[in-house]
């Protein structure tokens, strides 16, 4: 039998593969085996019993036959793609022994059992120790392919908060980086929770590994995973992007899957263009050992995204115009006390990237004008409500990119025109509740015709003309008749109103079967509706 | 963590999330969610950047960040208000010919009548400067009409539905069927909370005057969204939350310091359970102490001029009334709430329209064209869309008896109007006309959809790509409908 295992084993890939993947259950039989024969050679130890009950035997045999077919069906399965390494080979090595010495347990056992007085037992004893002994390491090693390294020690070891806590703090200290293969350790941590246990030193699904910088540069059986630079190209950002219930979605649904922050982090981590040039830097190494030293690219520009959680832990909103762009939207209509001091202390870091900023309400005042002028890409500035004066407005003198300047409530007075004056781009200006003369801003309005300046004193206008008063009639022609059709009249058949006998007024004409009739005023036509028949009846007609 | 312990608890945030959203009680408790589970609001949302900012944004630049939707509950009668038909008034009592009707199915409420006469509007219209030939406008609505330079009316409008429940439903979600989020839910998803303060989504009711249908908690409901991006409805009485203020003998102090110990105790549990849900409870804790702050804030008109609560008119003290609605809607604007919706109900003229129809308008005209001239002169019309609406329109023939001084009208989807303003809405015009009878739509008709696919265009977002799988297929608020109505756009260059 043991001759025919190289060439089972050859069969991996044919039907004979299912051999393989029935290892998983097959292995489980003689574990229980063993431990029942165990149990009955603790009891006759105990009890001084000479005889080992006659349920040994079969017991023995069965352990024999199933641990050689465990045996069997493991080597089939670690010809499979996708196990590899010191922990498989020490596996299959104690395995193959643990086979076999399965097989001579039966036979001393066969051969022992015939002995009344329990001394052909000896042996036994001893290779059943030996298989109880040789079980663990070889379950331990199996549970490590199967589970990840460190599966069975992990509730031993105590839970710290980065165990915790699912989403991986950005790496807002990229010198971390700098490790011996330069994989970040937030990026360490999410792949050792979610991919390693598959992808890893121990096991290889797919032929991927991803538990070091090269390995994941190395790809699976189907090339690359990570190209650093392009995400959108990378199958490991595209396969963790798809949604859970896509076939190619990763982690597969039930193994634990990573947060939507994690996602964030790993399609961060692999856009990283420095890391392309790095590699680019490796391979040229590797082909040119003498390079010259080629400086970094330099990175696109991106908002530094502490400044961008300090703004959000002081509940200022803030997000990205659109999709691709860098500018932002930062408004701080939440927040309450924000000063100029604020103000430098949590823009300072993002001045570059502000698109579109409200100060509405705020306590800013022209001390920050200096600093607001600095942001360059700024195209609407909204400063309604504030303590702000002429002096920012000059600050603001020929700013590039405002187009649209809110300064309702503030202090500024015809002085700033000037400075709104010098903004090449500005479309929109509201001056509502300031001091800015309606002089001043005719003046403005003709100069630049396409500024809208608003100052709340035209947004209404009266009407142009109103319809004479209403008369009703049905001499419309019907649409796409010739002649006038006959339509029903609206002139009351009866002069005197029917409920209260004066005379009928006009406007109180009501249509009833077919005939107009005449009443008096409002009150009489509800009358009238209250009982149609009756007062019809009292209509006498002209 | 152990694969089992993870997936349970996968579990229990489903279930839980399930239960929620089946609730209708809704309220502050359940929106203030939306500030916890912010990565949920990622997923199939607008595109997330390669800058490594976990946070929903637009698809492309948004010329509106906020929308305020005044809807008219019951359906207004355009024929009466915006709908100018002169030439009706000569056709007084005739017979709705049949070459118009031309077999629109009725409701059950007319079906019955032996005759379909035309009733002519009897309020008289005049004509306001706007930037075409000018807009004519009935006497109800003299306030809002002054303010047609800024408004954008569109007459051709029209719906599927013939009712009010699936005909709100149609507007709110884009569906007639209930279960589909709201577009206010499908905007909180899209783009996420300006103000971590408040809520993403509120709601306010006016009660009417004439015929009032139902108005359930589902119509500003989340649907299959997670349950934080559905609409917070806040009270019409003198406490807008309920249970804002601290107990006597309470203070804000004490307040802290016993939110502190309890938050400790939760990390603690947190620490043991590992359970998500632990974290979302410690959150939603200070989301409501933060809301004990910024509501009554909100609330308070202390800081508003003599002059600005005068414009609103005489009901803006009254809690709960339209006029104070609208007052409020601009303060949450300013304060960076998303979407603001104002239901008043009371539209429903099937009879006494001219009384009803009266009341109604001066409920709510000083007050809405109040609202848009206080954000114009803020400098908050730019970035903020206001839309005026009913759920369908009003038929030309009176339902029961025809007067020169009464009459009511049955529904009608064929066409009706609503007017936009602001947020990149192309100011003082009017887009698309109906024939004589405002029965049939003669030029540029624009569906439900087609408003909603502007309307997120506007705000930046392309809605063909604001999607949401549920039960096996992606969804969205336009469904598989929806184009773009460039005639109602200030630039109606198209991003893609």
């Amino acid at each position: 039998m043991i001759l025919t295992l190289p060439w089972l084993a050859s069969m991996g890939g044919a039907p004979l593969g299912v051999v393989g993947r029935l290892h998983p259950l097959i292995l489980h039989m003689p574990i229980g085996l063993v431990g029942a024969l165990v149990i009955l050679e603790a009891w006759r130890w105990w009890r001084g019993e000479p005889r080992l009950p006659s349920a040994a035997l079969p017991l023995v045999w069965m352990n024999a036959a199933t641990g050689a077919a465990a045996a069997i069906s493991g080597l089939v399965l670690a010809n499979e793609p996708g196990y590899a390494g010191l922990t498989l080979d020490r596996h299959r090595l104690l395995g193959i022994v643990l086979g076999v010495v399965g097989v001579l347990l039966a036979i001393a056992l066969t051969r022992g059992i015939r002995r009344l007085d329990g001394r052909g037992l000896g042996g036994y004893r001893f290779l059943l120790a030996a298989c109880a002994l040789l079980l663990v390491p070889v379950g331990h090693l199996g549970a490590t392919m199967t589970h990840g390294e460190g599966f069975l020690t992990a509730p031993l070891a105590s839970r710290t908060a980065s165990d915790i806590q699912p989403i991986a703090k950005p790496a807002a200290n990229s010198e971390e980086a700098t490790h011996a293969d330069s994989m970040p350790s937030d990026i360490r941590a999410i792949l050792e929770r979610t991919c390693t246990a598959c992808h890893g030193a121990s096991r290889t699904k797919g032929l991927l590994a991803l538990h070091t910088m090269d390995a994941v540069r190395a790809g699976g059986e189907h090339g690359e995973v990570v190209r650093f630079g392009k995400p959108d190209e990378s199958t490991l950002v595209y396969r963790i992007e798809l949604p859970l219930d896509d076939d190619d979605h990763m982690p597969p649904a039930g193994k634990p899957q990573l947060t939507a922050a994690e996602r964030a982090r790993l399609r961060e981590w692999v856009s990283n263009e420095d890391r392309a040039a790095e590699g680019n830097l490796a391979n040229a190494a590797a082909t040119a050992p003498s390079l010259t030293t080629v400086p970094p690219a330099p990175a696109a520009p991106k908002p530094d995204l502490a400044a961008i959680e300090a703004l959000k832990a002081r509940l200022v909103h803030v997000q990205p115009l659109a999709g691709d762009s860098p500018l932002l939207w930062i408004d701080f209509a939440a927040t309450t006390g924000v000063n100029d001091d604020d103000l430098r202390t949590l823009l300072s870091p993002l001045l570059a990237f502000v698109g579109d900023l409200s100060l509405a309400r705020t306590n800013v005042t022209d001390a920050s004008a200096k600093f607001l002028v600095n942001m360059r890409s700024l195209h609407r500035l909204d400063l309604r409500d504030t303590a702000i004066t002429d002096e920012s407005v000059r600050q603001l003198n020929a700013h590039p990119s405002l187009q649209e300047l809110i300064l309702v409530g503030t202090k500024a007075t015809d002085a700033s025109l000037e400075a709104i004056r010098s903004l090449p781009k500005l479309s929109r200006l509201y001056v509502w509740r300031t001091a800015i003369s309606r002089d001043a801003l005719v003046a403005l309005r003709a100069e630049r015709p396409g500024l809208l300046a608003d100052a709340d004193e035209s947004t209404t206008s009266a009407a142009i003309e109103t319809e004479p008063v209403l008369a009703f009639s049905s001499d419309a022609p019907l649409p796409g008749a010739t002649a006038a059709a006959p339509g029903a009249s609206i002139e009351p058949i009866n002069s005197v109103c029917p409920v209260s006998g004066a005379a009928v007024c006009p406007t109180y004409v009501i249509v009833w079967e077919g005939k107009a009739i005449g009443l008096c005023c409002e009150k009489c036509a509800a009358q009238f509706w209250a009982d149609p028949k009756r007062y019809a009846a009292a209509v006498r007609p002209k | 963590m152990d694969p089992l312990e993870l997936h349970y608890l996968d579990m229990t945030r489903r279930r839980f999330f399930g239960r929620i959203a089946n609730s209708i009680a809704g309220g502050v408790g359940i929106a203030a969610l939306s500030q916890l589970v912010g990565e949920k609001a990622l997923l199939g949302s607008p595109a997330g950047g390669s800058d490594g900012l976990a946070m929903p944004r637009p698809h492309f630049a948004p010329k509106a960040k906020r929308v305020i939707y005044l809807h008219m509950e019951g359906a207004p009668s355009q024929l009466d208000l915006w709908d100018y038909k002169p030439g009706l008034r000569q056709r007084f009592n005739q017979d709705l010919p049949d070459s118009i009707r031309s077999g629109q199915r009725l409701t059950g409420m007319t079906s019955g009548q032996s005759r379909f006469p035309i009733a002519p509007s009897i309020f008289r219209f005049s004509r306001y400067p706007n930037n075409q030939d000018g807009m004519w406008v009935s006497e109800l609505m003299p306030h809002t009409a002054s303010l047609s330079k800024e408004l954008c009316f569109i007459r051709s409008m029209h719906t599927e539905a013939i009712n009010h429940e699936p005909g709100i439903t149609f507007f709110q979600t884009g569906t007639q069927q209930p279960g589909r989020p709201s577009f206010g839910s499908w905007m909180s998803y899209g783009l996420g909370s300006a103000n971590a303060n408040l809520p993403t989504f509120v709601v306010m009711i006016t009660q009417g005057f004439g015929n009032m249908q139902a108005l359930s908690a589902r119509f500003w409901g989340s649907g299959f969204l997670p349950s934080e991006h559905q609409g917070c409805k806040l009270r019409s009485g003198a406490d807008p939350v309920l249970y804002l203020r601290d107990p006597a003998g309470v203070t804000r102090d004490d307040r802290r310091k016993m939110l502190d110990l309890v938050n400790d105790l939760n990390a603690e549990e947190f620490e043991r359970t590992l359970d998500p849900e632990v974290r979302t409870r410690i959150a939603q804790a200070e989301m409501a102490y933060r809301m004990q702050a910024s509501v009554p804030e909100l609330t308070d008109l202390s800081g508003e001029d003599e002059a600005t609560l005068e414009m609103y008119g005489p009901e803006v003290r009254k809690p709960g009334s339209f006029a104070s609605n609208c007052l409020l809607a601009r303060r949450l604007a300013e304060r960076g709430v998303r979407f603001i919706q104002l239901f008043m109900r009371g539209w429903d003229q099937h009879g006494n329209l001219p009384s009803e129809l009266r009341a109604q308008c001066a409920a709510v005209d000083q007050p809405q064209a109040a609202l848009v001239r206080d954000l114009k002169r803020r400098g908050m019309l730019d970035d903020t869309l206001v839309m005026w609406a009913g759920e369908f329109g009003r038929t030309v023939y009176s339902q029961g008896e025809l007067s020169t001084t009464n009459y009511g009208r049955d529904h009608h989807p064929r066409c009706f109007t609503i007017w936009l303003a602001g947020g990149g809405i192309k100011p003082g015009v009017c887009y698309g006309s109906t024939d004589d009878y405002s029965y049939n739509i003669t030029e540029n008709p624009v569906t439900v959809h087609d408003l909603h696919a502007t309307m997120l265009h506007l705000l930046g977002i392309d809605h063909k790509g604001l999607t949401y799988r549920h039960q096996g297929r992606d969804f969205r608020l336009t469904d598989i409908a929806g184009e773009l109505v460039p005639g109602i756009m200030a630039s109606p260059g198209i991003v893609t």
